[in-house]
């Protein structure tokens, strides 16, 4: 079992390779628990909208609510790599977060305005969702970078 | 805050990764510290003094202050 646990830190852990042992022995935790969740996600997005089909109906429709629970353990994954962080990256990770939740703040506000004058679109939710995701990670990734 | 991380650092001749190791903390956290643009928390602060065997007002001062050297000599 270690030897298998020391393969994913020299594996995973290759992402930071001027690291310290804990940021490779964390990098290859964090990764080893987000990578299956996404996988995860992905394979139940497929599955879901296979499964509902073009027209779906009664309680066949909360099907498509499959990939809500990959993504839930997406999130389990994030907070305790965020509770397991020193005070410095848990400062960066917080502040990257904030960005990401302030873009879903205001795409939410607006689109909610918009929906008061009949202006509503199936996939505002979604661009909404990608916008704050894609902040969150380029400021995350900004964050750290500056420190190298 | 002004710390002398990065000299007693190289006293010891550690890289930032090993004083990492020592103090169990990021590689990026050493480095944000040395640069001055985080200020350690107490405990951590605490942890730094012990690693490097010295008093905590012996590396970390306030900006412009006279150190507890200067004061000495």
């Amino acid at each position: 079992m270690s030897s298998v646990r020391e393969t994913s830190i020299k594996l995973w852990g290759g992402v930071c390779p001027d690291g310290s042992d804990k940021d490779r022995r964390e990098m290859s935790r964090y990764l080893r628990q987000f990578v299956p969740a996404m996988v995860a996600y992905a394979m139940a997005l497929v599955v879901a909208i296979l499964l509902v089909g073009d027209e779906p109906s009664g309680l066949r429709r909360l099907v498509i609510l499959l990939p809500a629970i990959p993504i839930a353990w997406v999130a389990v994954v994030v907070l305790s790599s965020i509770r397991r962080a020193d005070d410095y990256l848990r400062q960066l990770q917080l502040q990257a977060i904030a960005y990401g939740f302030a873009v879903a703040m205001v795409g939410l506000v607006v689109s909610g305005l918009l929906a008061t004058v009949d202006l509503q679109y199936r996939a505002t939710p979604w661009i909404v969702y990608s916008l704050a995701m894609s902040t969150w990670a380029i400021a995350g990734g900004y964050l750290r970078f500056r420190d190298n | 805050m002004e710390n002398r991380l990065r000299e007693l650092r190289a006293v010891n001749g550690w890289s930032q990764a090993e004083l990492a190791d020592r103090l169990e903390v990021s590689r990026q956290t050493i480095n944000a510290i040395e640069k001055g643009r985080y200020d350690p928390s107490l405990p951590l602060a605490f942890k730094i003094a012990d690693v490097f065997s010295d008093r905590i007002e012996n590396i970390f001062h306030p900006e412009g202050a006279p150190t507890a050297e200067t004061i000495k000599s």
